[in-house]
């Protein structure tokens, strides 16, 4: 038997394996679109919609907001379709002789130099708040009140809570401190083994003339969550520090257009202080 | 690490139902995970010589995987990995229909086929998942079908000095999911319209032969933000943002590169020598891996700012190679 052994030599000549090349050559991608800010409320449709346009990668260093003040922009809920006009104090599209009403469906539908973009919410009712429960415990020298309130969620809601101290001066007005902790908004997944999410709250403070606790609660289409959540860190704000790392955000805009288009509701629950 | 286990049976019949024509039908079940998932794939191959070097064939096949191939769409690295399914991860599947000719001349063959297969259960990455500890892998993924069709030909010379083959394929691959790209189909990483291999090889003498491959295959889709915005809800303070408009809506340039080798066999001491000479990328082709936006700090020291650039990473340029094998 031939025995048959071999034996390899490989030689590399010294060439880089890999290499960063920069292709500042080429040119960035760029292309308009239409940007669209748009939330509804239960009531007359006041000061909604914002419209806006995209800009070119390299104007990053701007300060750009790109307000379009001349879109078609309508409204259509059921077998009705409405134009929404320019407010040019607030460079907002409204229309506040159409009633939003809790329940229904509307859709946005934005025209503007030749793009069309659209989106479609459902306006939530009020949120479904529980109890308040406040504590109060006296430190040495300051007050610490704590509260928990419950909220029964509904599917495809998510939902954004806030506290008022209110204080009525001896000149009989409201005084108020807003309290907002920027939370995440909560959904039904997060509520608690009874079903209910569980908002609470620590408040410590030097002042005990405080007479009545305000729990704010605001429930939002389901669109405003998966924005929210998808978006990254909701603290960053200012001049973009982007990297290739950043990616898409769940917008609900379709068509030739981007951002978001939510209906929301408020209530809220006054306890008076321990 | 994930770990599991599987096990498959398989039958499987080869008919020669007459002189020409031929049937190849069988079946395989597989079950993983202590029976968790349970699948029977059915196959059916048949072939049909309709004259003494034309041959017409189909086939038809259902096929399950229990191993995920995840890949994150939504930036411009190529970010893939394995997963096994189970934990709410469905085995993916696939039903596959192809029909070709093939024609067989004396030391040449063409063959044609065209192919249709649709795929479901297929997972990805959701916009913007968050890779958390704690949070499993598979929350962050979304499911969805697919679809692959297009046509492959084949032609070979298989006698003479002069040998080799070419194949090219014209291929769409496509993908679905509710929860990306607004819902919009699109085209995966890996869908490659054009696909093209050369190969030639000459047998010069007894000592020495020489080789050559091209490929060129068209450039893979990637993601890239097309536009920059800002954005302020009324709850808080506004921000920019980049805006991407389609998932995977660029296509890298196509990749394309020769290889070529020159072989020489000689004796030496009475041991036989075979000496190899390869250049990988001949024409040193920057053929792009993947492309990015960078931000880089411009501008003088007291005003700087970031500007966006467009990166190209590019992988193996011309890289020749020596060999020396010695058999005794």
């Amino acid at each position: 038997m031939r025995l048959s052994r071999t034996i390899p030599f490989l030689l590399f000549l010294g060439l880089p394996l890999g290499c960063e090349e920069n292709t500042d050559s080429l040119d960035l991608p760029y292309r308009e679109r239409l940007v669209i800010e748009g939330i509804i409320v239960p009531g007359p449709l006041r000061g909604a919609v914002r419209v806006a346009r995209t800009f070119p990668l390299t104007a990053n260093n701007q300060v750009i907001e790109g307000t379009v003040l001349d879109a078609l922009v309508f409204l259509r809920y059921g077998d009705t379709t409405r134009q929404l006009h320019l407010n040019r104090e607030r460079s907002l599209y409204d229309n506040d002789s159409i009633i939003v009403t809790a329940g229904n469906t509307y859709t946005l539908l934005v025209d503007w130099n030749g793009k069309h973009a659209q989106a479609t919410t459902r306006v939530p009712s009020p949120p479904l708040m529980d109890t308040v429960y406040v504590a109060r415990r006296n430190m040495n020298d300051s007050v610490l009140y704590t509260a928990e309130a419950l909220l029964n969620p509904r599917a495809d809601e998510a939902y954004d809570a806030s506290w008022i101290f209110h204080t009525l001066t001896s000149g009989g007005r409201d005084s108020a401190i807003y309290l907002d902790f920027s939370q995440a908004p909560l959904v039904a997944e997060d509520a608690a083994a009874d079903g209910r999410i569980h908002f609470l709250f620590a408040f410590r403070t030097t002042s005990v003339v405080h007479d009545t606790l305000q729990f704010n609660c605001t429930s939002f289409d389901r669109a405003y969550y998966d924005f929210y959540i998808s978006r990254g860190d909701p603290e960053f704000s200012g001049v973009p520090t982007y990297s290739y790392f950043e990616g898409p955000v769940r917008w609900n805009v379709q068509g030739e257009g981007v951002g978001l288009f939510y209906g929301a509701s408020n209530s809220h629950l006054k306890v008076p202080l321990p | 690490m994930q770990r599991s286990w599987d096990a498959s049976a398989f039958l499987q019949d080869e008919w020669r139902v007459t002189g020409a024509f031929s049937l190849n039908a069988g079946a395989r079940i597989n079950s993983m995970q202590d029976g968790s998932f349970t699948d029977l794939e059915p196959r059916l191959a048949l072939s049909c010589r309709i004259l003494d070097n034309v041959t017409l064939s189909a086939a038809y096949a259902v096929a399950h995987q229990y191993l995920h191939l995840v890949v994150r769409n939504d930036i411009s690295f190529p970010t893939d990995i394995w997963v096994q399914s189970g934990d709410g991860i469905l085995p993916s599947s696939t039903e596959q229909v192809s029909a070709g000719i093939q024609l067989d001349f004396r030391g040449e063959l063409l063959r044609v086929e065209a192919y249709h297969k649709s795929l479901k259960n297929l997972y990805e990455y959701r916009d913007m998942a968050e890779i958390t500890a704690g949070v499993p892998t598979s929350a962050n993924f979304t499911s969805g079908t697919g679809e692959a069709y297009g046509g492959e030909l084949f032609v070979e010379k298989k006698l003479g000095p002069l040998t080799g083959w070419v194949g090219y394929t014209l291929a769409w691959t496509t993908r679905t999911f509710p929860e990306l790209n607004n819902g919009q189909t699109f085209f995966p990483h890996y869908d490659k319209r054009h696909d093209v291999t050369l190969v030639v090889l000459y047998r010069v003498d007894e000592a020495w032969d020489l080789g050559a491959t091209w490929t060129y295959a068209s450039g893979e889709t990637y993601t890239l933000p097309a536009g920059l915005f800002f954005y302020g809800l009324p709850q808080e303070r506004g921000r920019y943002y980049l805006d991407y408009p389609d998932r995977n809506g660029y296509r890298l340039p196509p990749f394309h590169k020769l290889d070529v080798s020159a072989n020489h066999s000689f004796t030496w001491f009475g041991l036989s020598f075979r000496l190899s000479m390869d250049i990988y990328n001949v024409y040193n082709r920057q053929n792009p891996f993947a492309r990015y936006i960078k931000y880089e700090e411009v501008g003088p020291a007291f005003a700087k700012y970031s500007y966006p650039y467009l990166k190209q990473l590019t992988l193996f340029p011309i890289l020749p190679s020596f060999g020396l094998r010695c058999t005794f």
